[in-house]
């Protein structure tokens, strides 16, 4: 099998600048899914975690791109991404300085295989290769041995899984605002309740024997099955109004775990434009999408896409 | 013995304490009329670092004796350093006698505070002597501080060693095709073999001297050495501290390589401290990757290479002997190796390894020391070089062996190095002084109680 492609700019900026530092926090290593037409960065196989999906176009990052294999031209392995952040970061600083002597910038990246020192068996390894006016590197990250045909399969079946989108999303309009409650939540219990209804209300709440502490987030804009708030709960509490909405069949209630939730919440390294939260049908995960627009537009960016999958502690009550 | 010193001269003192903390935890203290000398070693014996101190540099210098030595935790220096240097108007460090027990160190704050803290000295002081010429290297360069950092921060930051790489420079204009065309020197993460690397990054980073180094010179055929990265960025920092650049030495792999900070003038004069660290590098070049074990070698060859692994062995038995003993890398060089024949001959660079045999000349001194003190504990009028309990003939199988291979050294070293041998005797006198004066304060103590 072979891979092999030159990192564009735009790509030096979404991987080192945005992308890697979030995916690290989610999880320190992940598989690299390459195909014919995507590059894929998977928190999926990481047993009751948060699954992460990072999936962009090639042409969103790299020119050049080269991919063979047996298996219709997948590879998948896995790396350690502080790794790779570190070798991209020492890449783009010997390629910044080629930028004096006006020379295009080729940062190149390319699965190989390498004998180490004094060692008899070949490793394989994801190389970035670059040179600048003082100085030329070449940074070899140790990954695992490409995943064979069945786990290709198996990696290909809970991606096409994790791509079911929940029925109805809610937007968060400022994600910062609730990164700060989500790190005062993590300070009151270990479970956060999240309900979402179809006319727009999120509700996260940490509930203990002494204290509670959440936030409610109404009219919110929805995508997806929607509905509009009965006339006759505005005035009720948003305790109560969650019951009813759960019993009309409009809104669903889960518990994830505040570790999750946090963790899942990182992904704002990447500076996404929107934020959508949304419950899967049963309850079976919260999903967290982030959307990317294209630069100087408000139109989605379909290149990149972003979600996060978090396991429920418990079977939400819809 | 008794010093002063403050503002700027305490921020440098300060910058010497918290790197040779990151050497070694012992502090060899060293004074004589003109200077200071500040000296520690790593506990697997493959950094040395030695700072001296001009008399100028501090407010008050008064060393009542000729030369006057002891040893004390750097860790225990380290908590006295722990109050902030800008509120320290002055600094004292007073030893009453030579055999004080204890080093005052008195703090004199500028908020009228006066701290005072009573160090005790260790009982068998670890004092080792290394001296390189760094005239003698045949290669070296110098680097700012700020621009080897930006150099290291390409390697994974959990490094342990480095290996560099240096060939002539070239007098050709760089080739544009070429990838690595005009960087003559390598910076290479080293892999240890012995070592799971599954999950370490592998870095090469070719560089351009003439853009990344102040200077440099090399000539003749590549060579490479191997060192830790540890010491090197703790030396690194301390450079960047002092605001002067960084001076690397070396010569090949298995032979030392020695760094001191540039001053802005070629002998440093003008300074009023010097700071050396030497550090051991790994004994198989890197330049012949792929060779299953030692290249072979000449019938004249043969010899050194048994030499070394017997230096080897003798070190390993003294590891069995005294369980602090932190056995070294079996890649490393211990500073020099046993063979006679080195003494005989007077180029450079086997004079550079015969004051090299200092360190294991008193390291194997001491061990025979411990080991007597391990059989003949409490019995102080025994003297320390005839060990003569037979009930441990293990033991005392053990301790022959290095006092066998000084005297074989004995035979052939010069008067010079003779005169150590006598130093190391005094040292003895010295060290059963101590144990004397250790047993005798216990019953006033108890009686206080």
């Amino acid at each position: 099998m072979k891979f092999k492609a030159f990192v564009t700019d735009n790509g030096v900026q979404l991987l080192e600048r945005r992308f890697l530092p979030a995916l690290e926090r989610t999880g320190k290593s992940c598989h690299l899914f390459l195909t014919r037409d995507h590059a894929m960065f998977l928190h999926l196989l990481n047993g009751d975690g948060v699954q992460c999906l990072a999936q962009f176009r090639k042409e969103a990052l790299f020119h050049d791109y080269r991919i063979s294999s047996q298996n219709d031209d997948r590879i998948a392995f896995a790396l350690d991404l502080s790794l790779l952040l570190r070798a991209l970061r020492s890449a783009v600083a010997v390629a910044s300085s080629a930028s004096a002597s006006s020379a295009p910038t080729r940062l190149e990246i390319k699965l190989v295989k390498k004998l180490p020192p004094n060692s008899t068996q070949p490793m394989p390894y994801l190389t970035l290769e670059t040179r600048g006016y003082k100085s030329a590197v070449i940074q070899d990250i140790p990954i695992s041995k490409p995943l064979s045909r069945a786990q290709v399969t198996e990696l290909q079946s809970a991606l096409d899984t994790a791509q079911d989108l929940p029925q109805t999303l809610v937007q968060v309009p400022d994600l910062n605002q609730l990164l700060n409650l989500v790190d005062r939540m993590k300070q009151v219990g270990d479970v956060v309740n999240v309900f979402i209804s179809k006319h727009g209300d999120l509700s996260v709440q940490v509930s203990t024997t002494l204290i509670s502490l959440g936030a409610e987030f109404r009219r919110l804009v929805v995508i997806g099955e929607k509905t509009n708030a009965p006339a006759e709960d505005q005035n009720l509490s948003a305790q109560t109004r969650s019951s009813r909405s759960i019993s009309r069949g409009d809104g669903q209630y889960v518990q994830v775990s505040v570790k999750h939730f946090a963790k899942s919440l990182q992904c704002h390294l990447t500076r996404p434009d929107c934020t959508f939260f949304g419950i899967a049908p049963q309850g079976s995960c919260l999903t967290v999408i982030f959307q990317f627009f294209v630069p100087g537009s408000r139109q989605t960016d379909k290149s990149i896409s972003l979600h996060c999958r978090l396991p429920v502690l418990d079977p939400g009550s819809g | 013995m008794e010093i002063t010193l403050s503002d700027n001269a305490l921020k440098t003192f300060a910058r010497c304490i918290t790197c040779l903390a990151r050497i070694g935890n012992e502090l060899a203290i060293q004074a004589s009329s003109s200077q200071l000398l500040f000296h520690t070693i790593n506990s697997s014996r493959s950094a040395y670092q030695c700072i001296a101190f001009k008399s100028g540099l501090f407010d008050a210098y008064n060393v009542s004796s000729n030369s006057l030595q002891c040893s004390v935790l750097l860790k225990a220096v380290c908590a006295v350093l722990r109050t902030p240097i800008t509120n320290i108007d002055h600094l004292t460090v007073r030893l009453p006698d030579p055999d004080a027990p204890k080093v005052q160190w008195i703090l004199d704050c500028y908020n009228g505070m006066r701290k005072t803290y009573w160090i005790t000295c260790n009982v068998e002081p670890d004092i080792h002597h290394l001296s390189l010429d760094r005239q003698k290297f045949p290669s070296n360069f110098v680097v700012r501080p700020r621009d080897l950092s930006r150099l290291l921060a390409n390697f994974q930051s959990s490094l342990q060693e480095i290996t560099i790489i240096a060939t002539e420079p070239s007098s050709l204009l760089t080739d544009a095709s070429n990838e690595i065309g005009g960087k003559e020197v390598e910076l290479r993460s080293y892999m240890d073999p012995t070592k799971d690397n599954d999950t370490l990054l592998h870095t090469q980073l070719w560089i351009d001297p003439k853009e990344e180094f102040l200077q440099y010179v090399h000539t003749g055929d590549p060579i490479d050495v191997t060192f830790s990265v540890k010491e090197l960025k703790a030396f690194l920092s301390f450079c960047e501290g002092c605001e002067v650049d960084l001076h690397l030495h070396f010569e090949k792999a298995g032979e030392p390589i020695l760094m001191a900070p540039k001053f802005g003038l070629e002998d440093g004069s003008h300074s009023n401290f010097d700071a050396t660290l030497v550090l051991a590098t790994m004994l198989i070049s890197q330049l012949h990757e792929g060779a299953a074990s030692e290249p072979p070698v000449g019938a004249t060859g043969t010899h050194p290479h048994t030499e070394e692994r017997n230096a080897s062995h003798m070190l390993q038995e003294n590891c069995r002997a005294n369980v602090s003993f932190e056995p070294p890398s079996d890649h490393t060089r211990i500073w020099s190796d046993l063979s006679a024949s080195a003494f005989k001959s007077i180029s450079p660079l086997e004079e550079r390894q015969a004051q090299g045999e200092t360190i294991l000349n008193d390291d194997g001194q001491r061990e025979i020391q411990r080991i007597s003190t391990m059989q003949i504990s409490g019995v102080a009028s025994v003297p320390g070089n005839n060990p003569i309990d037979s009930n441990v003939p293990t033991e005392k199988d053990h301790g022959q062996e290095p006092q066998d291979a000084m005297q074989d050294n004995g035979q052939a070293i010069s008067q010079h190095h003779r005169s150590n041998w006598v130093d190391a005797e005094e040292d003895d006198e010295d060290e059963q002084d101590e144990d004397e004066q250790d047993i005798q304060p216990t019953p006033p103590y108890y009686e206080e109680h």
